[in-house]
């Protein structure tokens, strides 16, 4: 804890020196990792994510078991951020950031779109399939849906398996599920905020769903994990749209959750990489994506972090993977997000 | 006409080295037509695939465009557009190529998107979007500028709209197509190489043919060649069987001679014998002066005949060989004179001359003296004593010689017939003559494409005119 802390003051250190190119930019958490052997070794991976850092604790550990002689530093951010501190070519101390990972695809579609990252080729990241990566520079390692969980308890009888089901049933029942749901906040969460907009595309079910969110004066949350927290405590019995591997987690742990892949459909979304064109060590951070969807990451990822891999690939026709390519970057426009946020904000609040 | 055939015959394309083959030379420049083709095919290829790939490319683009173009509104006042997801996503099917877009009003201001991207100029209708390429953040892209016209706080406003990509997979899809016509060139370079070994082997075929034919014939054997020759080869083989044709007749005519000569010399040579053993059985003291004159006469014979056969060979050698240079028929005919002069005047004959000068001919020169030596020999033999005989040169109509005499002459019958070997005219028997004068004068006269005519003198004599073909003055000494 004390690496973290002295980590921290040098953050606070570099925000100061960057002066107001570093304002809208927001570092949560920095977690540092000496080398294993080496110490003296200057070589150090800056990585910057919107997953825990908890839950990168497990990858980023089993990385340094086969690179023991790199030091590793890990700082969560939020996605706007994560993208904020590429595309601002932030700075950590003067150290630029080495990996970019986030689960916000349309950012960083965004970044590659640009210009802000590098390609990297390797023999691993050609195994990946298409849907997988984007023009050599960003790489998908995890492959996450969205899914609805409930708590069994509030209902009974037979679990709402699709939008409409959940439709039909909310609708019939307004005063047992008021203030009981729960989905994110698109205006805060960027993966949110694109969960949302990729439903728009899908059917005209969500608006109405969300209409029927609005009328029950829905809890809008940042994240899976205050959404989950509530749904454990009993606060709310519907939680829409929170990571499918994070409510497994949940409920491996005992939590009283039932996990629902819609039946009309289930969201992918996928967690990318991308090394940004700031980098000093490139090299070292293409052996890491290289590590992230390897065999070995693959397995780190499907078991102690409890996320899910992205290889083998396979499902039900029912899992649509929000596809990487430049139709992500639609709703990143200025007037589209407003216009959106906008019809959102409607649905949700019309007839409050 | 044989010296100029010989020449000819020779390889005239001294590059050539000896052995070369037809079958590999062929087959090499077909090749490299075929090459050349096949390179003109993958460049035109590439150029269309080029094309292609660009209209492909514009068609979205423009479609992109244009989509974004009906979703332009003006809501209170200003413009603004709800970007249709399709209209970027679209961009994204064909490949992984960067996309970008800007919106812009009637005044240049931004309404969205990238504010730096080139826009162009406004297109002049708004379906017909304006392509254009430039580039941009580092990449070439192509860009489509859609317009739209709208209404706005009361005035019309004309909004671009810009979509740009990069042009990997445009590069990618132009290369693999040009790879794929170069494939297709090489194996049609390949295929076109084997059937061009077939086709000319199939070709060539008549001249092994007549290579085999040739080969196995016997050295004496000179049938004509019988193949079912294509119309291309048969010159070669008409002038292969002119050749033989002429082979056989030299033989021929070597092996008459050779016969001849040997009947003509044993005669002389056994009188000779006879005449030698009577005088040495009569003993010395018969030995008559009749006999010796006798002996010296035959001895004399001989010798004639064998310069005369010796005279021809050389004729019918140099006919083949000898150089042809211009030459003066008043100079070869004083030569001759001057060479008869005192056999001439042991016969008390004169000879008058009448020379035209600057007639000029081209021949050889040896051959020729020896032919007009001939007919001066042979009007002095057959002419009577005390006489002239008449030599003229004149240039009309064609060069000529004419040696004239007054001796018995040759009846019309029998004038074909001198000119054979060992003929002799109707003459007396005691004067000296081989018969193979006039032969070698027809020979002589032959190799140098010219004619021999005999005429009556009157009132009495033979007249013998040489008369050759005019110098073609541009044409040089062949063909």
């Amino acid at each position: 804890m004390n690496n973290v802390t002295r980590y921290l003051a040098f953050a606070a250190l570099g925000f100061a020196i960057a002066g107001p190119s570093a304002q809208g930019f927001e570092i949560e958490e920095t977690r540092s990792y000496p080398a294993l052997r080496d110490a003296s070794a200057s070589a150090v991976l800056h990585i910057i994510g919107t997953t825990d850092a908890d839950t990168m604790d497990g990858l980023i550990r089993a990385y340094r078991a086969q690179q023991p002689e790199i030091a590793v530093i890990y700082h969560h951010a939020s996605s706007r951020d994560v993208f904020s501190a590429i595309e601002g070519r932030e700075t950590f101390n003067g150290e630029p950031y080495d990996l970019a990972i986030s689960s916000a695809m349309d950012l960083q579609i965004k970044l590659v779109n640009d210009g802000y990252a590098r390609p990297h080729r390797s023999v691993a990241t050609a195994r990946l399939p298409r849907w997988a990566s984007w023009r050599e520079r960003i790489f998908g390692f995890t492959r996450e849906p969205a899914v609805i969980a409930y708590d069994p308890r509030a209902f009974e009888g037979r679990l709402p398996q699709s939008r409409f089901e959940l439709l039909s049933l909310l609708r019939g029942s307004e005063a047992r599920f008021a203030g009981r749901v729960a989905t994110y906040d698109p205006k805060v969460s960027g993966l949110g905020y694109l969960f949302a907009t990729q439903d728009s595309l899908q059917s005209d079910t969500y608006w109405r769903l969300m209409e029927v969110f609005g009328n029950l004066s829905a809890k809008l949350s940042c994240c899976s994990g205050e959404m989950l927290d509530l749904l454990e405590e009993g606060e709310i019995a519907v939680a829409y749209n929170v990571l499918g591997s994070y409510a497994q987690a949940r409920r491996d742990a005992g939590a009283p959750i039932a996990i629902v892949y819609p039946e009309d459909y289930t969201l992918l979304m996928v967690r990318t990489a991308l090394i940004p064109k700031t980098s000093d060590n490139p090299g070292i951070a293409g052996g890491f994506v290289d590590f992230l969807v390897s065999p070995e990451g693959q397995r780190v990822i499907a078991g102690e972090v409890s996320l899910a891999p992205a290889l083998p690939e396979g499902g039900t026709g029912t899992l649509i993977p929000v596809r990487l390519g430049p139709g992500l970057l639609v709703f990143l426009d200025g007037l589209k997000r407003r216009a959106f946020l906008s019809e959102w904000e409607n649905a949700v609040t019309e007839q409050r | 006409m044989t010296a100029a055939r010989s020449s000819s015959a020779r390889p005239s394309s001294n590059w050539s080295p000896p052995g070369w083959s037809l079958r590999r030379r062929l087959l090499g420049q077909l090749l490299l037509v075929f090459a050349g083709l096949a390179v003109l095919l993958y460049l035109s290829v590439q150029a269309v695939a080029g094309r292609a790939a660009d209209a492909t490319q514009d068609n979205i683009l423009g479609a992109s465009a244009i989509a974004i173009a009906e979703q332009v509104r003006v809501v209170e006042g200003s413009i603004t557009v709800d970007l249709p997801y399709a209209a970027l996503e679209m961009l994204g099917l064909a490949g992984e190529d960067r996309v970008f877009y800007r919106i812009a009003d009637g005044k240049g201001a931004v309404v969205t998107g990238y504010e730096d991207l080139p826009a162009g100029t406004a297109p002049a209708s708004e379906e017909a979007p304006l392509f254009f390429t430039a580039v941009y953040r580092g990449d070439t892209v192509r860009v489509a500028t859609a317009r739209r016209s709208i209404l706005a706080s009361g005035a019309r406003q004309t909004v671009l709209i810009t979509v740009a990509q990069t042009r990997e997979a445009h590069g990618a899809l132009t290369t693999s197509i040009a790879l794929s016509a170069a494939a297709v060139g090489g194996g049609f370079l390949a295929l076109a190489g084997l059937l061009a070994w077939i086709a000319i082997a199939r070709a060539l075929k008549p001249v092994q043919e007549i290579e085999r034919a040739i080969a196995a014939r016997a050295s004496d054997d000179f049938s004509t060649l019988e193949t079912a020759a294509p119309r291309e080869i048969l010159p070669l083989v008409d002038a292969i069987n002119d050749f033989v044709e002429r082979l056989r007749l030299t033989l021929d005519t070597s092996q008459q001679f050779i016969a001849e000569a040997a009947h003509r010399i044993r005669t002389p040579l056994a009188a000779l014998k006879a005449q030698a053993e009577v005088s040495l059985k009569a003993g010395p003291e018969k030995t008559s002066e009749e006999s010796l004159r006798r002996m010296l006469r035959a001895a004399d014979e001989t010798s004639q005949l064998t310069t005369q056969l010796l005279t021809q060979a050389m004729v019918a050698y140099r006919a083949e060989r000898a150089e042809r240079q211009r030459l003066s028929l008043a100079s070869l005919a004083r030569t001759a004179a001057r060479d008869l002069e005192v056999a001439a005047e042991m016969r008390g004959i004169d000879f008058r001359m009448d020379l035209a000068e600057g007639v000029d001919i081209q021949g050889d020169e040896i051959a020729l003296l020896e032919a007009i030596r001939n007919l001066l020999d042979n009007a002095i033999k057959y002419g009577p004593p005390d006489d002239f005989v008449q030599i003229t040169v004149k240039a009309d109509p064609a060069p000529e010689i004419a040696i004239a005499d007054h001796g018995p002459g040759i009846p019309r019958k029998d004038r074909d017939l001198v000119f054979e070997r060992f003929r002799r005219g109707a003459v007396d028997p005691r004067s000296l003559g081989s018969g193979l004068g006039l032969s070698i004068v027809r020979q002589v006269m032959l190799t140098h494409r010219g004619r021999v005519r005999l005429e009556n003198n009157e009132p009495q004599g033979l007249v013998v005119r040489l008369i050759f073909p005019p110098i073609r003055e541009t044409a040089g000494d062949r063909e």
